[in-house]
């Protein structure tokens, strides 16, 4: 199996037409899910209670997902506990349990690789000056990793002289955005951050100070539902990024933190892709066959990353639509897709624990 | 010293909350069970509720208009008189109940005010802020009807506020107290004292099952089993299968082959109607329904799982024994076999409430009932009055519950 995640991860990154990413990612996927039923003895009843069909995949849309909130409800790994490197968590939604996916320094190590080369697409051969939207704080998080701190961690590699522009209480340190801005004049910096953080804390408190960014990248990921109450969307973030900083050059990242390392790139279409090495599929939340190009569903999500637990194929709660595919002239190519934000949360009626649930106890 | 709460009813305001518990207990002193006065205030709130527009989308509106006509509240009278009929004893109100519903189900919380206000008693009921605005119109209609009804109003308020400790302490210093929120309630309020004299109703939160018959349901003719499924479909999605008394497992007894197909003719027909149903399962009620069925896989207690359609979701045991009592709603039956009804008794346990049934003879449930002993099962009820309230809930007598003896004896 394990040749086939190499040559999955060795080839050519981007601009594989959407008949060759299926060709090569079906039997790495396929292999990756009889590898998992194998190891994983809840994943392998999980497989043949809900896809009992699974052995008779013939491609990439048959093969079986886990809904990501199984993730949250118990442990399912494909390794004994003394092979787990770290636990990467996730809080989740205000008020739930939150994801724990297991890695083992296999996956740890194919989890850098791959974000270093999709990245290293994205940025160049070049470390750059590195400003990140966060606090230093978040460094001192060695142990149970939140997946913000393994994004900021695993980021952190791709530049050099790294400056984070919140000191442990949150407050934004004006002297050392002055200072990384003077040091590196005339050079090509990255900027990293939480799409919300990028937003509050570098837009909204530095936008009307005058600090000059040109020539600048701006990586961010997260997510737009704490920046669709202002009315912010992703044009409106470029813009103000380009007008008030000067930066021109803007990428968006979808990911998640049980597909550490396996991301979703935006192109210069403002739609993201995969890798050659992931895929992702809408949903339609009816059927749960494949949408068609144009219609909304559910977003899932495929990785030839992780062998250490089952996290290769998982049904997402973001809702999404793929705009186009093989759009002629698109460097990334494949599917282009957006992500329109969280399933909404239903309101069930029920008749308990109202007291209790109402107040956090 | 003071502690302020905001009333609902009978007209808003501030309040203390130790001068209110004092003003309901005079209030109470002019009240006696099945009082005129109480008795009218049902009938009138029960017109009232009948020709409200909001009927038509709130059928919980109707259900307690139904209850408490004039018929039911006679029913009621004639059963108090047999709890009262003790000789050498009066049956009394207990004085003051503090109620404590649940929020979702909008109308629980009348049921449990009329009920204590019956037999006898003042009441003050505890909305949640949120409650109070999805309850508006049941709200509009009680307080048209309270103001009609001085001595009733007089004997009741219902009042609203978040999580607060003073409130509910300074509430909790009458006689009863009714807690129907489920487990996460009763624990937070359990902290809370009592009066010393004062005793306490909880109603936790509850598991509740559907037992079909399959040679019955095999037997029956269509328009039986259409009428079995409206009722299955009442019960379970009507408080989107997290009522207590919703059913969350169906239970099958016949042998395999009669079952296999009996099971089949109900899923069919049950996905026939909940589809003539306006509303769906949102999506993400479905994906939480995915993600418990495969939670109980893995742990190897799914046999197969059907989820072709997103209202109608399907989950078979590998055991009676491993059924899950946690269920997330929207439509996730658990599905299991036995042979006989007597291979149920061994896999009941406390939190088992509702037992909705159908093709049984009723020898072998009232065998049933007494074979259940201690276990849990507090109703068995036929399929579609699952949600039908009862004076008797969780095993409970309500009128005897809100009330106390006091014995009489002379001397010669």
């Amino acid at each position: 199996m394990s040749p086939l995640i190499d040559d999955a991860l060795a080839g050519p990154l981007f601009g594989l037409d959407a008949a060759e990413r299926e060709r090569r990612l079906f039997p790495v996927l396929a292999e990756l899910t009889r590898h998992h039923v194998a190891a994983s003895r809840e994943y392998r009843r999980i497989v043949e209670a809900l896809f009992p069909a699974w052995r008779h995949a013939t491609t990439v849309a048959e093969l079986p997902y886990l809904p990501v909130g199984i993730f949250k409800q118990r442990t399912i790994k494909s390794i004994p506990d003394a092979e787990v490197f770290k636990t990467i968590t996730s809080s989740g939604t205000t008020g739930q349990a939150p994801s724990r996916v297991h890695v083992d320094r296999t996956t740890a190590n194919r989890q850098t690789r791959a974000l270093t080369s999709i990245m290293g697409a994205v940025l160049g051969p070049v470390r750059r000056p590195m400003l990140i939207v966060d606090t230093d704080a978040i460094l001192r998080d060695r142990t149970g990793r939140t997946a913000r701190a393994a994004g900021v961690v695993g980021l952190m590699t791709l530049g050099r002289k790294h400056v984070f522009l919140l000191d442990e209480t949150m407050r934004e340190q004006r002297d050392r955005l002055e200072t990384f801005v003077t040091e590196h004049v005339d050079t090509p910096k990255l900027i990293f951050g939480f799409t919300f953080m990028v937003w509050q804390h570098l837009v909204e408190t530095f936008g009307a100070t005058g600090v000059d960014l040109s020539g600048s990248t701006v990586v961010h990921s997260g997510g737009w539902k704490n920046l669709e109450e202002r009315s912010v969307d992703n044009d409106t973030f470029k813009r103000r990024l380009a007008n008030d900083f000067g930066i021109d050059h803007v990428v968006n990242f979808y990911g998640m933190a049980e597909q550490v390392g396996s991301v979703f790139v935006e192109g210069d279409d403002s739609r993201l892709h995969a890798s050659s090495f992931a895929e992702v599929i809408v949903r339609d939340p009816v059927t749960w066959a494949p949408q068609p190009v144009g219609e909304p569903g559910v977003v899932q999500v495929l990785s030839c990353v992780p062998t250490s637990y089952p996290g290769h194929s998982i049904l997402t709660e973001d809702l999404g639509v793929v705009d186009a595919v093989d759009t002629p002239g698109d460097p990334l190519g494949g599917k282009a897709f957006r992500i329109l934000g969280r399933l909404p949360r239903s309101e069930l009626r029920g008749c308990s624990d109202t007291y209790a649930s109402a107040h956090g106890r | 010293m003071g502690v302020e709460v905001r009333r609902v009813l009978p007209g808003p305001g501030l309040i203390d909350a130790v001068t209110l518990v004092a003003d309901l207990r005079r209030a109470q002193h002019q009240l006696s069970p099945f009082h005129d006065e109480v008795v009218s205030l049902c009938a009138d709130l029960a017109r009232r509720l009948r020709r409200h527009p909001e009927v038509r989308r709130q059928p919980a509106l109707g259900a307690l208009a139904w209850w408490i006509r004039a018929a039911g509240i006679e029913r009621l009278r004639r059963h108090w008189d047999a709890i009262a009929a003790v000789d050498g004893t009066v049956r009394v109100p207990r004085g003051v109940v503090f109620h404590v519903p649940p929020t979702n189900v909008d109308t629980m919380f009348v049921y449990s005010w009329l009920l204590a206000a019956l037999a006898g008693n003042a009441n003050v009921v505890r909305l949640s802020p949120g409650a109070v605005e999805t309850t508006g119109p049941l709200l509009d209609t009680l307080a048209a009807t309270l103001a009609d009804h001085p001595m009733v109003a007089a004997s009741t308020a219902v009042v609203s506020y978040g999580h607060d400790d003073a409130v509910s302490a300074a509430l909790s210093q009458g006689d009863v107290r009714v807690l129907w929120g489920g487990d996460g309630t009763i624990a937070a309020l359990r902290s809370v004292p009592l009066a010393p004299h004062a005793t306490e109703l909880a109603f936790a939160d509850r598991f509740s099952f559907a037992m079909l018959d399959a040679g019955a349901v095999l037997g029956a003719d269509d328009a039986t089993v259409s009428v079995l499924v409206d009722g299955f479909v009442n019960d379970a999605y009507w408080f989107d299968q997290l009522g207590c008394a919703s059913p969350r497992l169906i239970v099958w007894v016949g042998d395999d082959e009669t079952t296999a197909t009996a099971a089949e003719r109900f899923i069919s027909a049950l996905r026939v109607q909940v589809v003539r149903r306006p509303e769906r399962v949102p999506t993400s009620a479905v994906v939480a329904k995915l993600v418990h069925a495969a939670s109980v896989a893995a742990d190897g207690h799914v046999t197969a799982f059907d989820w072709q359609d997103n209202d109608v979701t399907v989950a078979d045991l590998d055991d009676l024994r491993n059924t899950p009592r946690d269920g997330p709603g929207g439509g996730l039956f658990y599905r299991a076999r036995i042979d006989r009804i007597d291979d149920l008794v061994d896999h009941v346990t406390r939190r088992d409430q509702t037992l909705t049934t159908f093709g049984f003879e009723s020898t072998d449930l009232h065998r049933l009932a007494q074979t259940l002993g201690a276990r849990g099962i507090d109703r068995i009820v036929p399929v579609g009055q699952a949600l039908t309230f009862a004076n008797h809930w969780d095993g409970l007598d309500l009128l005897h519950a809100f009330s106390r003896t006091r014995v009489v004896e002379v001397g010669p």
